[in-house]
């Protein structure tokens, strides 16, 4: 388990868990990020922003994007897939 | 209380309520942000919409009529939101739109490029009981992508009409009104959905709701089981509503209970898992209905992005861009500002003295006025062109790309990339600035961006600059003008800082947006924007800045002596007698280590009103028209104090009618502290900078 900034470019990681505020928590929720959901790092470099995809269904459909700041990036903690 | 309120099907005693010529029918259009509600708004409207507020809020409610068979139907625009929750203003006002007002219908929008995340609020739309028609636009963009959509079997799995759209080509938009139509006469039913949660939670769902059906006098707007199931998600305001019913203490102890049960039996919180099932039943539904022709690996936005959001070139490739933007409003707008200043100063001004009126009618018409409405509408050029480039670049897709850019640099000082697009809002007007402010969703970062917004140096103050850098610093006027915005920037990010840190200290909820696919921008969808933006401007400037002129011109012709007659324009000694010149030698004698002089002080408080004015108000008091204006400034000022007058006037007291929209949006409170730290501000920055050039020699 690593928090979501560590993952590399490319890589598909399933949400384990998201430490977050309530309010940052059920926003990142509604925008599709809840423990359970496969991402896909787009774009994810240093201390900075990071870019996911939501890849719930399968990893070839291309779905929206999201950008999560990098602070509340690391309270996610995601599993390489 | 009827059992319906368990269940999503419309009986037919309803449906017979909702015929067109019993009364008024109402709609709504809802939606996440970027799917093109609002085209389909304007296509359903005609584009004419009148805008109100919604009730107890300032936010802006846009409401248009839709004319089918020579009857008319209101149709309401509800801002754009992912989902149902309270932790928004603009979530709360969707919500309690549908459960007080009771749309007729929701009409709601998805990204059919997006089907998960965008199902999500039709969820939650069709559990509040309202009834949906699901428009599935972008059917173009979710080709590109090799989506194939069964909208039919959606139809089915949702219990609502799928209308599948084109909205920027018109495709679609007849089917949706015929929709309309046949289910407002009540031709056609929604039946609805309802999702099982478990057996654990249902269970609790019913032991809420016999609660409240034991009390019968309760009177409830919602429904119930959304009532109870929003009370075990634990959402704030319905913990509020149920606090005050007189059964309230025996409703919250039982909901506490049974959320500590569910959660050791569900091993999470029971909001948590409320979720997940929303998601599963959506993640089914997207199975059964979706499937991928061919998938596509690299799209378009791919591609731009790799080069847009380059870790080396994004940053200067954002900054030529916005310089750009500045550079189209500016050049572009230069022949209609000529012309309006020309009809305004000179054809309308002197055709009034020239007329045959009695001098105080003309003095009241003339310096009043027409000078008045014609300092306002003179900024309408640059303002409008700034809007319409931001607008372009918004609806490309490309701001959010900005904000993405910049997040790392706005952490820094205490913000997020969210506050950037207020910000640069800001440099065209302040107002429309500090209203765009509302997207930001951490209540900590929104009222610190809202605080700042007019320390960034906004259109009407580049006049000033362009005037006194043009009379002293002659050679380097570009430089003295960029030096400015340069030091607009920094302090609005210190300021920022500190506000971060002293006064709005807390973690912020952080960072989350999404990036939209890159569109083709549309002409209507700009000019619209453009001109919602504008209209900001014109109508509150339009209104506080006027009467502002007004009051000037008051306290211009009187003094403690009583009328000093209209005479004070055409001899300025006089009007050291008026109640501006005793003002203005008050003032200076607060800036005398700055040896700003009565009257550049006095211009000054004009400058209160909007800063565009301390220009004329420094050719009135100085007796001399705005042509003759550079030579007495050079003879008055040094390259020293005119540089910290500039950074003055850059700083204190943005317009008042800046000053009313941070008092609608944060309180009067907020309105009073911007007065106070900006004044205080822009005093210690001019002394620092007399100071400073004193020590290296200048005078």
């Amino acid at each position: 388990m690593i928090p979501l900034p560590f993952a590399g470019n490319n890589m598909i990681v399933r949400v384990v868990s998201i430490n977050g505020g309530r309010g940052a928590q059920k926003k990142l929720y509604e925008l599709g990020i809840y423990p359970g959901a496969t991402l896909r790092v787009i774009k994810s470099w240093g201390p900075g922003p990071v870019i996911v995809e939501l890849t719930n269904m399968n990893p070839n459909y291309r779905s929206s994007r999201v950008v999560i700041g990098y602070g509340l990036a690391m309270k996610i903690l995601v599993e390489i897939m | 209380m009827d059992e319906c309120n368990f269940c999503f099907s419309i009986n037919n005693d309803v449906l017979s309520n909702l015929r067109l010529n019993e009364r008024k029918v109402k709609i709504c259009v809802a939606g996440n942000p970027n799917v093109g509600k609002s085209v389909i708004f304007n296509e359903l409207t005609g584009g004419r919409a009148w805008v109100g507020n919604w009730p107890g809020v300032t936010v802006e409610k846009k409401v248009g009529k839709l004319n089918i068979d020579s009857r008319d139907i209101e149709v309401v625009d509800l801002p754009g939101v992912y989902s149902l929750t309270a932790y928004s203003i603009d979530e709360l006002i969707a919500r309690n739109f549908i459960i007080k007002e009771k749309p007729d219908l929701v009409i709601d929008i998805i990204n059919a490029s997006n089907l998960e995340r965008n199902l999500y609020l039709t969820i939650s739309l069709l559990e509040l009981g309202a009834k949906v028609i699901v428009v599935l636009n972008m059917m173009d963009l979710a080709e590109n992508l090799g989506y194939k959509i069964d909208h039919k079997k959606l139809s089915e799995l949702l219990g609502v009409p799928v209308i599948p759209t084109i909205a920027i080509k018109g495709v679609g938009i007849n089917e949706l009104k015929h929709t309309i139509y046949s289910v407002v006469k009540g031709k056609s039913e929604i039946k609805g959905l309802n999702i099982y949660y478990g057996d654990e939670v249902e269970k609790a769902i019913k032991e809420i709701v016999n609660l409240i059906h034991s009390s019968s006098e309760l009177e409830i707007d919602y429904p119930l089981r959304w009532f109870a199931l929003k009370l075990l998600e634990n959402d704030d305001e319905i913990v509020k509503e149920a606090k005050s019913l007189s059964i309230g203490n025996r409703i919250l102890e039982l909901v506490s209970d049974l959320r500590s049960k569910l959660r050791s039996k569900l091993g999470k919180d029971v909001e948590d898992y409320i979720i997940e099932k929303r998601y599963e039943l959506i993640s089914k539904i997207v199975s059964e209905v979706l499937t991928v022709a061919k998938p596509v690996k690299v799209t378009y936005t791919d591609i731009i992005d790799s080069i847009l959001l380059h870790r080396g070139l994004g940053m200067p490739i954002a900054l030529s861009a916005l310089y750009l933007m500045f550079r189209f409003a500016f050049e572009v707008s230069t022949p209609l500002i000529d012309i309006i200043d020309w009809f305004f100063g000179d054809f309308l001004y002197n055709y009034i003295y020239n007329s045959s009126l009695p001098n105080l009618l003309k003095s009241i018409l003339a310096d009043a006025i027409v000078t008045g409405i014609g300092s306002i509408l003179v900024f309408i050029p640059v303002i409008a062109f700034f809007f319409v480039a931001l607008a372009i670049l918004e609806d490309i897709g490309y701001m959010a790309r900005v904000a993405y850019l910049v997040d790392k640099i706005m952490h820094k000082f205490g913000l997020t990339g969210r506050s950037i697009i207020p910000l640069i809002i800001g440099f065209g007007c302040n107002i429309p600035g500090v209203i765009a402010t509302r997207t930001i969703i951490d209540e900590n970062d929104r009222k610190s961006t809202a605080l700042v917004a007019p320390l960034i140096s906004c259109s009407a103050r580049l006049p000033v600059y362009l005037v006194i850098a043009g009379a002293l610093f002659t050679a380097y006027q570009g430089t003295v003008v960029l030096s400015l915005y340069v030091m607009s920037i920094v302090t609005t990010l210190l300021v920022a800082l500190f506000m971060r840190k002293i006064l709005f200290k807390g973690i912020s909820t952080g960072f989350i947006m999404e990036l939209p696919e890159y569109t083709c921008p549309l002409l209507s969808s700009i000019l619209i924007k453009t001109w919602e933006r504008t209209k900001r401007f014109l109508f509150k400037a339009g209104t506080v800045i006027f009467l502002g002129i007004v009051a000037l011109w008051i306290l211009s012709v009187t003094g403690p002596t009583g009328y000093l007659g209209t005479e004070v324009f055409e001899d300025p000694s006089l009007l050291e007698n008026s109640w501006i010149g005793i003002i203005g030698h008050g003032l200076s004698y607060i800036f005398s280590p700055m040896r700003w002089g009565w009257r550049a002080s006095a211009a000054l408080l004009f400058g209160f009103v909007a800063k565009e004015i301390v220009v004329g108000s420094l050719a009135l008091l100085f007796g001399v028209g705005e042509e003759g204006l550079e030579t007495v400034i050079s003879s008055q000022f040094t390259p020293l104090t005119a540089y910290a007058y500039m950074a003055f006037v850059l700083i204190y007291v943005p317009c008042i009618a800046t000053l009313a929209a941070i008092r609608g949006e944060l309180g009067l409170k907020y309105a009073v502290l911007t007065v106070i730290y900006e004044v205080i501000l822009a005093y210690l920055v001019a002394l620092l900078i007399t100071g400073f050039g004193y020590l290296i020699g200048l005078r």
